[in-house]
């Protein structure tokens, strides 16, 4: 030791093996990354322009620039630690027959319109929401033309998109770097409903054993619970795999509804397989905020945030929300089922991604390019199979993780037991802990992630009764360097009595010395403004970070609840904004200006004694 | 093409049972149909009356799955060690040293920091960072040593084994980045302020870019050259063989 700190002072230190795999830290670090990827693999973002392949999105997401459509070269400021590149299971095959000049049906006029869809992507979007209508169907169908032939329906799709999908493997295990950059197998199960409602899921394997060929959204109907059975019996051995439902906002009332998605009634052995298959959930993403829905469920102000769809009026059942597709209401429905069924179907923890079609993985940046790259001020919608204006899309957000490395293995296991976060795009990091002994000031002291897990659980944890008194929650939250200050921290609740279901957003700590109103429990308006005029904020407002100990002053032994962490970042410029002054075009009227950032937790449940 | 690697593709072809006759037709290996006439046994014998027959009837010609499988099998076939040769240590150092910006790693540093929190400080947090760099002074305390307890939790760690300038500036913000890389190693130094508060910092060691040693990224670089061998072995195999063929290209009556 001592020759060591002669060596220090004489200034000639070489560090010994950096490069090596960097030891585990049994307090766990926070990894950021991207589980919703989709590269030119994927029909619909093929016929968006985009040709950067697999192996583009993942030298992008360990921070090399690729060369987006438009020639606009882009990099990540800061890269990612994990990512999956997820392309779209059902068109694989055909994408693949389409762009190769060897097969017969590459000369069809089909193919062709995909092809050039970089010259007339209204022509080429036409094309796959055609695709998508026709595997909406029931039974589900694929293009008879392109696949060769209605007896073999599937035939020649199915075996060219075997070959992709073991090259995806292949591609995937090319990148991975312990230590350093974790890439996952992966797939989206595209599962659509009528009117192009989504019952997507994302599937994501912990290792390189993974099935030989997947059994498409087509092949399985567009039935989840045939994906989760699938996957039970096809993923065993080395085999471990999650499946991740996204963007239930375009759901349509079926994703998240208290039915099978084929209307009959839920059984306990679906539930339980469901429960088992899906432990996460992405709660935000380009396509919008699936957190909760102004009106829906809630009076909570901050739903309002990157809303696509305004709710349902009567007699609408697509492109507007239904109450039962939002994450918070799943959650609060899910107490109620776990008394039920004696096991909740819906025990998430949260997530975000990017869904990019880029082959970008964590572009989140406001000012990057917009979502899809369409021009904001392209009023009308590009199809009227797709009535939406795309300038309501965001650039998307980032999966948090606590694990002990940057390892497939570590990574994995964090996602399994939900000890995630989601952020809608900048890297707010934060710690939630339950338990029922913690000291009280907890979250000021040194030793509080050691206290917290010894103590207690984290993120994603349950806690059981009995215990009549509360139990103590400690939330510690950081800014992204990058982005602006914190506002404050909210503690949102849902419980149960019987079958009916309530929820409360409580502030818990707020910036600038400020303290929640002991009624209203809400924080005072800590004055940060933004200047639309050139994008800057308010100087010395905010934290750099916030924390509490914090008990529920309204706790009932007997109720079912879960509690989450939501931290709001000061007000900054929305994307739109940005476009618009850099485009010297007036500010589009139909979005918001600004946004709030933020990050949520994964929750923690509490289960009463004697359920 | 040597004569012996084009002998070791007769072999595999022989080993792996792949279609043999159509591959003799389209590709020119005229060479013997030595096809050891296996006694099969008699569950396997209807499939392969109607593989025969298939054959025979033409059933192959025109279809793209068959096709495709075909072509797979001789790409396949190209990427023979044969073919491609197995790089030598020589061959893997003289690769790393001529591509050495794929491989290159930049400059790390490794250091340990104690933070004054501007969240629960506010003006005070350098000034409180300063009293403690004092108090280590006058306690004569060991820089190799952990400090004693002081400043307050930090989220992203105490300690950083191995950063880059590109990774800190990601963790603690641009200007923390550029003050860092500045300090001597060995005593604890500071304040140096963040997006977050103020620290104090004790580099302990610093790593030049550098190129890693073969031993170090031998899989990598292995796969790399592998890659490229056998990008160009398919590519000289192609050149041969499309030499036996003339292709006329047909007008299309419009």
């Amino acid at each position: 030791m001592k020759a060591f700190h002669v060596l220090l002072l004489a200034g000639v230190v070489v560090l010994p093996a950096m490069s090596q795999t960097p030891a585990r830290n049994p307090l766990r670090n926070a990894y950021f990354g991207d589980l919703h990827v989709h590269t030119s693999y994927s029909l619909d973002a093929y016929t968006l322009g985009n040709r950067n392949d697999p192996r583009a999105a993942y030298r992008f997401g360990r921070g090399e620039p690729i060369t987006l459509p438009g020639n606009v070269k882009s990099q990540l400021r800061v890269p990612l630690d994990f990512m999956a590149v997820t392309d779209h299971d059902i068109w694989l095959g055909e994408l693949a027959l389409c762009t190769d000049p060897k097969e017969a049906v590459y000369a069809s006029d089909i193919c062709r319109v995909i092809r050039e869809s970089d010259k007339n992507p209204r022509a080429a979007m036409a094309a796959v929401l055609g695709f998508g209508l026709a595997s909406a169907k029931n039974p589900a169908e694929r293009d008879a033309h392109v696949c060769g032939g209605t007896d073999t329906a599937s035939g020649n799709c199915n075996e060219r998109a075997k070959s992709v999908w073991h090259e995806l493997q292949q591609i995937a295990q090319e990148y991975y770097e312990p230590g350093k950059f974790t890439t996952f197998i992966g797939f989206e199960w595209t599962a659509n409903l009528d009117r192009i409602g989504m019952l997507h899921r994302n599937v994501i394997f912990r290792g390189t054993t993974v099935p030989d060929v997947v059994a498409s959204a087509v092949e399985l109907n567009n039935r989840p619970e045939r994906l989760w059975e699938w996957l039970e019996k096809t993923c065993t051995g080395d085999c471990q795999a999650l499946a991740i439902p996204h963007n239930t906002n375009f759901g349509w009332g079926v994703a998240l509804d208290s039915k099978n998605s084929d209307g009959t009634p839920f059984t306990k052995e679906i539930l339980q397989r469901r429960a088992r298959t899906e432990p996460l959930i992405e709660i935000f993403q380009q396509k919008g905020n699936s957190e909760c829905a102004p009106g829906l469920g809630t009076t909570d102000e901050q739903c309002s945030f990157e809303q696509v769809f305004e709710a349902c009026k009567n007699g609408e059942t697509a492109f507007c929300a239904v109450a039962s597709d939002y994450v918070r209401n799943a959650l609060k429905t899910g107490l109620v089922l776990g008394d039920q069924f004696g096991v909740n179907p819906f025990q998430y923890g949260f997530i975000a991604d990017t869904d990019t079609h880029l082959s970008n993985p964590g572009a989140t940046e406001e000012k990057d390019q917009p979502a899809y790259g369409i021009p904001i001020n392209d009023k009308a919608p590009l199809n009227k199979n797709f009535p939406i204006n795309m300038g309501a899309f965001n650039p998307g957000g980032l999966a948090g993780v606590w694990a002990e490395q940057n390892t497939r293995e570590s990574i994995f296991d964090s996602l399994r037991r939900r000890e995630t976060f989601a952020t809608s795009g900048t890297r707010i990091r934060v710690r939630l802990f339950g338990g029922w002994n913690y000291p009280a000031g907890l979250d000021k002291r040194r030793n509080l992630v050691e206290a917290g897990y010894k103590g207690g659980v984290p993120m994603g944890g349950e806690l059981h009764g009995p215990h009549g008194a509360a139990p103590k929650l400690v939330v510690w939250a950081v800014k992204d360097s990058n982005s602006a200050n914190l506002q404050k921290i909210q503690i949102v609740k849902g419980w149960s009595k019987g079958p009916e279901t309530f929820e409360k957003v409580f502030d818990v700590a707020c910036s600038d010395g400020l303290r929640p109103d002991p009624k209203s429990h809400k924080c005072p308006d800590d004055g940060a403004g933004v200047s639309l005029s050139d994008c800057s904020i308010t100087a010395n407002k905010g934290a750099a970070e916030l924390s509490a100990t914090w008990s529920d002053p309204e706790f009932d032994k007997a109720d079912r609840a879960f509690y989450y962490a939501r931290v709001l970042e000061n007000p900054t410029c929305r994307w739109s904004t940005h476009a618009a002054l850099e485009a010297k075009v007036a500010l589009p009227t139909k979005f918001p200006s600004t946004i709030q950032e933020r990050a949520w937790s994964s929750p923690i449940w509490y289960t009463p004694e004697g359920h | 093409m040597k004569t012996a690697a084009w002998h070791s593709i007769a072999a595999r072809l022989a080993r792996e049972r792949i279609i043999y006759f159509l591959v003799a037709g389209v590709l020119l290996f005229a060479a013997g149909s030595a096809w050891p006439r296996a006694t099969r046994k008699p569950d396997l014998s209807r499939d392969e009356a109607l593989y025969r027959q298939a054959l025979a009837s033409g059933l192959q010609q025109d279809d793209a799955i068959i096709r495709r499988r075909l072509v797979q099998k001789i790409e396949f076939l190209f990427a023979d060690p044969a073919l491609t040769g197995v790089p030598s240590e020589k061959d893997l150092a003289s690769y790393l040293r001529q591509h050495r910006d794929r491989y290159e790693e930049p400059g790390k540093m490794a250091f340990s920091q104690v933070y004054f929190s501007r969240s629960r400080r506010g003006s005070h947090a350098v000034d409180d960072a300063r009293a403690f760099l004092a108090k280590l002074a006058a306690q004569r305390h060991p820089p190799e040593q952990s400090p004693p307890k002081g400043g307050d939790p930090f989220m992203l760690g105490y300690d950083f084994p191995a950063e880059s300038r590109e990774e800190i500036a990601a963790q603690f913000g641009d200007s923390f980045a550029a003050a860092i890389n500045g300090l001597a190693p060995g005593l604890w130094q500071g304040p140096i302020e963040s997006a977050f508060g103020a620290h104090l910092v004790r580099v302990s060691g610093r790593q030049e870019g550098r190129l890693p040693s073969l031993d170090e990224v031998r899989a990598r670089v292995f796969a790399d050259v592998m890659n490229e061998r056998r990008k160009a072995a398919a590519e000289r195999a192609y050149a041969r063989i499309r030499s036996h063929y003339q292709v006329v290209v047909q007008q299309e009556n419009q």
